[in-house]
């Protein structure tokens, strides 16, 4: 399992706010990372450094300035910043999984449907789809008079195994991970180092963002420091 | 890993669409591919030329110049304004449907809730009585009326009823492409949610394909997968919903995401 399924190159993000007298607040510059299937990139560097940013370019949610994220699949490769809305859409129901930092809730819809929803986007039917969902709020001690709930009103460390449920039942071959053990307790953060673990064995390739640093030591085949490719 | 598969076959195809009823007033420049099951948000503010660019798309308004090309169920491409009234009208009442903004556009109101169904059930060839009073009842139960209500006429129902109403009646015929101009513009917020959920829910259970107009980016955001954003008659910028509101990149984009609380 050495074969790299994703490749940034010389990856650069500014921002430019035009409504704040066209402020330029450039992020990074001259990033590159490569992940192999089965490893666990961890990015490292202080808050407002642009961890979040290089996620959210991954996932096609934030513009890329220039460089490159390819994806490499037995087809060929696909790089993300240039691909078209369709394609983002398709990578984000079958390839790339995001566990953001804070989940964005749909009002009024329930936790076990926001967990299946990504395996009913992916054409599993809605019993499979609900009973591995309930086997994940379960594992992540979500009690289950919760289940039938929207979110909104969970507490955020609720919120988060929620996203975190959301992130990993679909086994997506590319993960994306957002400090997603900030607000559990102990008993939590193991079963997403066991989570990671398994996704890993799966093959899956990982980039995460941890604070703690006992889950990275845990999870992290490599580790890379943002701050020196600050901008 | 294997790569997704995406849908490369267009449902609806805008190229260089223009109606103008003066300078830089309606639509212009406008390119934009819809594929199968992508609900596709126009948003701008009031007078950007949303509607114009939906009528123009549904048929009801003919563009200055442009093709509209749309890919029917047998497989054919047509050029919706190249091709005879007659046939026009059958292609919208077998293959597009139609939500007003006001549900009194799109009822009728002199006939009951069940007529309202049923009458679009019979333009597309249903002749059988009993099946169309069952499924007329099916789909009020689906917009959650009941179906006891199925003799009462529009006028009878709350503004929100009325606008589940005209979404049934649209949606009885399995239309493949739906196009909304501001379908929840008038109601109260309370109201606004019940259809909004109602919509999301239809959406994703029947795969249809969705253009929808709407000057609210919150709804932009629960609904859409895709956005266009329009100023003063054009397309300022387009892309997936999330990124637009996240990261937008043209200046009246940002303008529009910076006045909204969350969007
Ligand atoms: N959508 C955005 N628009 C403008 N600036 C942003 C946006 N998102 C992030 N930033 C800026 O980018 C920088 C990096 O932020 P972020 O990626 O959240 O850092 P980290 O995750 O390392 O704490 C910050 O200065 C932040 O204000
Ligand atoms: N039938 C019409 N005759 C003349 N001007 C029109 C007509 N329809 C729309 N307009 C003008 O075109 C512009 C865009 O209108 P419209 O498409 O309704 O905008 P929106 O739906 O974004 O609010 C406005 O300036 C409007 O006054
Ligand atoms: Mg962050
Ligand atoms: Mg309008």
């Amino acid at each position: 399992m050495s074969s790299a399924r994703l490749v940034v190159n010389n990856l650069q993000k500014d921002f430019i706010l035009h409504t704040q007298n066209s402020a330029h607040i450039p992020v990074f510059n001259g990033f590159s990372l490569s992940v192999n299937a089965g490893e666990c990139a961890v990015l490292l560097g202080p808050s407002g450094m642009g961890k979040s940013t290089f996620l959210k370019c991954l996932y096609g949610n934030y513009k890329i300035t220039s460089g490159s994220i390819s994806l490499y699949f037995e087809e060929g490769d696909i790089d993300i910043a240039t691909c078209s809305p369709e394609w983002i859409h398709g990578l984000r129901r079958q390839t790339i999984g995001y566990v953001s930092q804070f989940l964005r809730v749909i009002p009024r819809v329930a936790a076990i449907d926001l967990v299946s929803e990504p395996l009913l986007i992916q054409g599993i039917d809605k019993d499979t789809a609900y009973q591995q969902a309930a086997t994940l709020l379960a594992r992540l001690h979500i009690p289950e008079k919760l289940w039938a709930l929207s979110p909104t009103t969970f507490s955020g460390g609720e919120q988060q195994r929620i996203n975190i449920a959301r992130g990993f039942i679909a086994d997506y071959p590319v993960l994306l991970l957002d400090e997603p053990t900030a607000s559990l307790d102990a008993k939590n953060r193991a079963v997403v180092v066991e989570l990671i673990h398994e996704a890993k064995a799966k093959g899956a390739a990982i980039v995460g963002i941890f604070h703690d640093e006992d889950v990275r030591d845990k999870v992290a085949d490599n580790v890379i420091d943002l701050l020196e490719f600050v901008a | 890993m294997k790569m997704p598969v995406v849908e490369t076959q267009p449902l609806l195809t805008v190229n260089n669409v223009q109606k103008l009823y003066a300078i830089n007033r309606g639509c212009q420049d406008v390119n934009f591919s819809l594929y199968p099951g992508e609900v596709l948000g126009i948003v701008g503010e009031s007078g950007s030329g949303k509607s114009t660019l939906l009528n123009c798309l549904s048929g009801q308004a003919a563009p200055n110049s442009g093709d509209i090309i749309y890919h029917t169920r047998a497989g054919e491409d047509l050029n919706i304004y190249d091709i005879n009234e007659a046939k026009r009208r059958l292609l919208m009442r077998s293959e597009f449907g139609i939500v007003k903004q006001h549900p009194r556009d799109g009822l009728r109101m002199r006939v009951s809730a069940g007529a309202n169904i049923g009458e679009r059930l019979m333009a597309v060839g249903d002749r059988h009585y009993g099946h169309i009073r069952d499924v007329a009842s099916n789909w009020l139960e689906q917009v959650e009326i009941d179906a006891e209500r199925v003799d009462h006429l529009p006028s009878e129902f709350s503004g929100g009823m009325q606008q589940r109403l005209q979404i049934a009646r649209v949606l009885a015929t399995h239309p493949r492409l739906v196009l909304m101009d501001e379908p929840t513009g008038g109601l109260d917020v309370s109201v606004q949610a019940k259809i909004l959920d109602l919509i999301r829910t239809l959406v994703a259970d029947l795969n249809l394909s969705v253009i929808m107009v709407t000057h609210d980016l919150a709804v932009a955001r629960l609904l859409c997968h895709r956005l266009i954003v329009m100023q003063k008659s054009r397309v300022v910028e387009s892309g997936l919903t999330d990124q637009i509101l996240d990261d937008p990149q043209h200046a009246y984009t940002q303008l529009l995401v910076s006045s909204v609380l969350t969007p």
